[in-house]
């Protein structure tokens, strides 16, 4: 079997095991036959709602955001030409956040607060694009630039919100800002967003691989450019937006995810973004069934769980890659 | 076979005049080297000969087509560009790294086949890196991954190859085996080869016509013989030189 069909089958297999213990574990203890009876809709209550409105819900919510920021950073670090860019790097979650804690400042909940969320980022990822370009273009470095110094406003603004912020609030905003997954409905809109960036930047594999080597060789090459890279940023804010509305800032994934499947072996844009998508979501989807379980009934910012999960993990993958070089 | 044309063309880049009204016909068949001093445009020039910067005026033209014009996917089946540096900030492999240069031939969604396998495996072959395939280009030495680059151009096999200082990083053994390669593929295969040298004796060895770059606008080409003599040299280097063979012309610098 080839390399990427093998890692597919992994993920593939990842990934259900990952949803499947999701809405297997919790605090309510149900053997795996009722589970099922309630997906194909012959279960009773409470069980019906346990999985329909509970568990199934934050399972696709967790697997939804991890997908979006793994394929945002994929995306963008070949925007950037920087394996270093991550779905935060054009001030998304910045902007994002100071548009939630101001909801959550004004007694705003739900709707209100995700509205807000979305809003902030993406005004922040506009007021990026605007201020990085010059005579109609941009540079990837420019770009960078650009949204690690608003990036750094922004955080200088929500410390500030912090600050003033009245003491009942503060639990709130600082599980938000360390990315917090709430119950809710299963995200259809979101979910179908996923869809449609894998989808799109999917069809534009072969040209991304391109402008990874660089404009100049892409160019020569026979890809139009500009049209590219305005579709990736488009494509890749829209992503980070949209998951940074679902669950606060969570970090590392965006940023490891990406680097973790190079190291597995998945270079080709064609391989990678979708086996980001699998691999985001698994990861985010395991780290909230832990963070709602571990600590219970006390639950953990998924943020915590993601870094203790994905850093070992790619720790393990670099160390046994360079022993591979060296051998 | 596709014929590449100025007309009329100026190009400027800051204060340095690169070219004024020029009108240059570049032939299948023909192997030219662009030369000049550091900073004189010649890779200004060449950019806008693929099309990759516009001229202030005039026009670039593709089989009479002005390239402006031209979608960059059906430049790119007719004419490629070695670019002086190459970037590879994500891994991948020797063999990946070759394929990319099937891109403008292969249909958006398309994967590559066997036969675009071939041709990689065939460049990779020309520049002497057949076993090379499944190495990584982020462990090659700098001479060698400049190979991998031209391989890369040859794997896209267009009728015109722009080269931006295709010797950089070779050791004097590949140098020479590289421009026999191009020259070949001109002489015997009807190709354009326009490159950027700064090797005076590689040139005047491998190339058949030269266009030289004085930095003030003026440009003087045509084919060798009559251009690379030691006076016209001295100046466009203001080097003073002094001729040591005939042929192949040689100098040394004095």
């Amino acid at each position: 079997m080839s390399r990427p069909a093998s890692l597919f089958g992994l993920l593939l297999l990842a990934c259900l095991g990952g949803l499947m213990g999701a809405l297997l574990i919790g605090s309510v203890a149900l053997p795996s036959a009722e589970i099922f009876a309630a997906l194909t809709g012959n279960a009773s209550e409470p069980q019906y709602s346990i999985v329909w409105e509970l568990r199934l819900p934050r399972a696709l919510s967790a697997f939804t955001v991890g997908g979006l920021l793994a394929l945002s950073g994929a995306l963008l670090q070949i925007l950037l030409r920087n394996p270093l860019a991550d779905p935060y790097v054009l001030g998304t979650s910045g902007g994002a956040a100071v548009g939630a804690l101001l909801a959550m400042l004004a007694g705003l909940s739900g709707a209100w607060l995700s509205g807000s969320a979305f809003v902030g980022a993406v005004f922040a990822t506009l007021l990026v694009f605007g201020l990085a370009r010059r005579d109609g273009d941009w540079s990837a470095a420019r770009l960078l630039l650009t949204g690690i110094i608003l990036a750094a406003g922004w955080g200088a603004l929500i410390a500030f919100i912090l600050t003033i912020a009245p003491e009942h609030n503060l639990r709130g905003m600082l599980f938000w800002l360390m990315g917090d997954l709430v119950p809710g409905d299963i995200p259809w809109p979101h979910l179908a967003l996923l869809c449609g960036v894998l989808g799109i930047s999917w069809l534009l594999a072969r040209p991304l691989d391109l402008l990874a080597r660089g404009e100049l060789q892409a160019r020569s090459l026979g890809v139009a450019v500009e049209p590219l890279r305005n579709a990736l940023y488009i494509l890749a804010a829209l992503s980070t937006a949209s998951a940074v509305t679902l669950a606060g800032s969570v970090g590392f994934v965006g940023l490891v995810v990406p680097h973790l499947l190079r190291l597995a072996g998945a270079r080709d844009q064609r391989v990678l973004l979708p086996a980001c998508v699998l691999a985001g979501g698994t990861l985010l989807t395991v780290a909230d069934t832990l963070a709602r379980t571990l600590w219970a009934p006390q639950q953990l910012p998924v943020g915590i769980l993601t870094a203790t999960i994905g850093i070992p993990l790619f720790l393990l993958l670099l160390l046994k890659q360079r022993a591979d070089i060296h051998t | 076979m596709t014929v590449l044309a100025l007309h009329q063309v100026n190009v400027s880049i800051g204060n340095v005049a690169v070219c004024r009204a020029l009108d240059v016909v570049f032939n299948p068949g023909e192997c030219w080297a662009i030369l000049g001093r550091n900073g004189t445009g010649k890779t200004t020039l060449l950019h806008t000969l693929a099309g990759l910067r516009v001229a202030d005026s005039g026009a670039v033209l593709l089989d009479g087509t002005p390239i402006t014009q031209q979608p960059r996917r059906h430049i790119a089946q007719h004419l490629g560009l070695l670019p002086q540096d190459s970037h590879d900030p994500f891994p991948a492999t020797v063999l990946e790294t070759a394929l990319l240069g099937r891109h403008p031939h292969l249909s958006l969604w398309g994967w590559e086949t066997a036969k675009d396998r071939a041709l990689a495996h065939a460049a990779l072959a020309q520049v002497g890196l057949e076993q090379w395939d499944a190495r990584e280009v982020a462990t090659l030495s700098g001479g060698e991954r400049r190979r991998v680059a031209l391989a890369t151009l040859l794997t896209q096999d267009p009728d015109i190859l722009l080269l931006d200082e295709p010797t950089n990083h070779l050791d004097l053994h590949h140098q020479v085996a590289l421009l026999d390669l191009l020259a070949h593929q001109a002489r015997e295969q009807r190709k354009t080869v326009i490159m950027v040298l700064h090797d005076l004796n590689l040139a005047a060895r491998f190339a058949d016509h030269c266009l030289l770059l004085y930095g003030d606008g003026n440009v003087c080409a045509g084919a060798c013989d009559g251009i690379l003599e030691t006076p016209i040299l001295e100046r466009l280097y203001s080097q003073p030189l002094r001729k040591i063979s005939n042929r192949p012309p040689a100098w040394l610098p004095v």
